[in-house]
């Protein structure tokens, strides 16, 4: 299948229209702010943005037939693309302010760290090279949660909207001729996902700030916990804050974590959809069970139990939201490690959570079962297999179970790469656990942080971590198509010279 | 009690959904793959593919421990071979299916328990409603 560049490059002239949407409505921020300064590079990255959209949507064509493959490309091109217009704003605002920014701004003059940031906002990763969130401008702390929410928003469009339709959503890297467009506006599913998505936004800031936030901390950290995220507003993310304000973003959290066509059921009065598939019940056991693990664990390493702030870090890590209420470097070993893997397993498929995530999971777990059982099937005995609640022909199940080893493969292979790069440029201060934290937290696009990554980071680690989030979110196998797209337009150059 | 049902027709079916509720362990034989995995989507038993006429599948079903079967096709000739094999291997209750009601004598003389003639009997009852006098 050939690639045509001038439809990716409508494609992705589209998807664009996201960032300047968002850069429109940032604006008013920075007026009711009274942040003047912030008004030129908000303007700014608005022109580029639509500028480059122009140029783009010039240079395309449209075009009706469209491979999968395709759609893929353009999803992560833009992605990329976007995330970069998402650091533009920190960046022109740190130049403008020049030197009477404050320490934590004038960091963003580096481009790599604005790109950074850019970058793991829109993968709502949350690792950040923040210094002190709360002497960043008003107008740059709301871009941060936003970039986020949207993020959140785009992961859920883009689970529903190009997976779904294929049901057997494992089938879609194989069938490679088959035609899908995404709709951003146009199914109603999507539309709906997006009503609920904004109500438990604003369900979240009236409980937040119920719990005692105050409004303008319960706006932003809602839209990054729903997203789950994990930017914040205050320095040291969430530790300053009272028991009940740290539960109640564990509630949010959670729900940023539960697949929003289950939140679609319950609202519409189903109230137990929430725990009725297996997924959702693995959800429960891992939050319980890793509660109780992580508070034994930190029992017999110092002597104490910090129960809401075990419970705080577990389900952050597991719902990949990255909150932290204590500081991830004083943890035990073991805590760290059992953190990485909660990292690596995720949310629920068609949440907002990063990892390879729950469905994925019982995949494997049922692969494994499988060959044990199979063994001690008959000649003739025909059978079928139950994952996560479908019953599926052994076929069916097979691909799976496939798809799901291959994704945790190519994940650990990620997870490796990523390890040995840091390892080799931390300062001596950092112990390997800590590196693998650092790098199972980028690539689940959780953004908790053993204090690795910051301004100070070498600048192949800050390349490495951001190349981690983009692949993490998008499952990987989209970003390595694109990586390899010019090594196989190369061969097929090659292929016809010779044919 | 242990019970292999031969056949996945509609009877068979309903059959194997009566006995599972009743918590009696169950086993399906069946020729064609297709519909016995639609059982096997439904209820948690063990299913075979095979014809019957082939021995090991009976064996392979365990039918030396089995209290019961049942044949449930609509091939009075698949039905009948059932029937003999079980009788082979000594299985204790015999119940078959028998679609046209000429086939009974056969049966009959295997000493087999029977249901002739399902249609006949579905259809009987439905003319009583209409006229209640003659059954």
């Amino acid at each position: 299948m050939r690639i045509k560049l001038t439809a990716i490059s409508r494609d992705v002239s589209r998807f664009l229209l996201i960032p300047i949407g968002m850069l429109l409505l940032s604006l008013p921020v920075c007026l009711i702010a009274r942040e003047w300064f912030a008004v030129l590079p908000f303007l700014y990255s608005l022109v580029i943005a639509s500028f480059l959209a122009l140029l783009l949507y010039i240079l395309g064509k449209k075009n009706d037939e469209i491979s999968t493959k395709q759609t893929l490309l353009s999803v992560a091109i833009s992605w990329g693309i976007i995330a970069v217009i998402g650091g533009l704003p920190l960046w022109f605002t740190a130049l403008a302010l020049g030197d009477t920014a404050t320490p934590t701004v004038s960091y963003f003059g580096d481009p790599l760290n604005s790109l950074f940031e850019g970058f793991s906002g829109f993968t709502s990763a949350g690792l950040t090279m923040t210094i002190r969130e709360s002497e960043l401008p008003a107008c740059l702390q709301w871009w941060r949660s936003f970039i986020e929410w949207i993020g959140g928003l785009g992961l859920i469009v883009f689970a529903v909207a190009l997976l779904e339709p294929f049901q057997d959503q494992y089938a879609l890297y194989q069938a490679e001729g088959r035609q899908t467009r995404i709709r951003l506006t146009a199914t109603r599913t999507v539309r709906r996902l997006c009503t609920i998505y904004s109500l438990y936004t604003v369900a979240s800031v009236i409980l937040f700030r119920v719990a005692g936030m105050n409004w303008w901390a319960a706006l932003n950290h809602s839209m990054t916990a729903i997203a789950t995220g994990g930017f914040s507003i205050t320095d040291n993310s969430m530790s300053a804050y009272s028991v009940p304000i740290k539960l109640a973003v564990v509630l949010v959290m959670i729900m940023g974590a539960i697949a929003f066509e289950r939140h679609d059921r319950f609202l519409s009065g189903k109230l137990s959809a929430l725990w009725q598939d297996r997924q959702h019940r693995l959800l429960i056991i891992l939050i319980v069970s890793g509660c109780i693990f992580t508070a034994v664990e930190q029992f017999s390493d110092s002597g104490q139990f910090g129960w809401v702030n075990n419970i705080f870090q577990w389900t952050s890590a597991l719902t990949t939201c990255g909150f932290s209420a204590q500081s991830v470097q004083f943890m035990s070993t073991n805590n760290k490690l059992l953190l990485s893997l909660s990292m690596v397993i995720g949310g629920a498929v068609g949440s907002t959570a990063g990892g390879i995530k729950l469905a994925r999971v019982l995949a494997l777990a049922e692969g494994i079962l499988w060959h044990f059982r199979k063994p001690g099937l008959t000649q003739h005995q025909t059978y079928v297999r139950r994952i996560n609640d479908k019953v599926l022909d052994p076929e069916q199940a097979s691909r799976q179970v496939e798809a799901a080893a291959v994704l945790l493969v190519l994940w650990l292979l990620c997870l490796v790469v990523c390890i040995l790069v840091l390892v080799k440029i931390v300062p001596n201060e950092y112990t390997l656990s800590d590196v693998i934290f650092e790098s199972t937290s980028a690539l689940g696009a959780a953004g908790l942080s053993s204090g690795i990554t910051g301004p100070s980071l070498h600048w192949l680690g800050k390349c490495a971590l951001m190349l981690m989030m983009w692949m993490g979110r998008l499952e990987i196998i989209p970003v390595v198509m694109l990586l390899t797209v010019p090594f196989s337009y190369v061969q097929s150059l090659f292929d016809s010279r010779r044919s | 009690m242990y019970l292999i049902v031969v056949g996945a027709s509609a009877e068979g079916r309903r059959f194997i959904e009566i006995a599972l509720e009743q918590n009696h362990e169950v086993a399906l034989i069946e020729k064609d793959e297709a519909s016995a995995r639609e059982v096997l989507k439904e209820s948690e038993i063990r299913a075979f593919v095979s014809n019957i006429s082939d021995d090991e599948v009976l064996s392979e079903a365990e039918v030396d421990r089995a209290d019961a079967v049942v044949a449930a096709t609509h091939d009075d000739a698949q039905n009948l071979m059932a029937m003999v094999l079980a009788k082979e291997h000594k299985v204790k209750t015999c119940i078959s299916l028998i679609n046209q009601q000429s086939h009974a004598s056969m049966f009959e003389k295997l000493g087999v328990q029977v249901i002739s003639d399902p249609a006949g009997i579905v259809a009987r009852q439905l003319y009583q409603y209409i006229d209640p006098k003659r059954t």
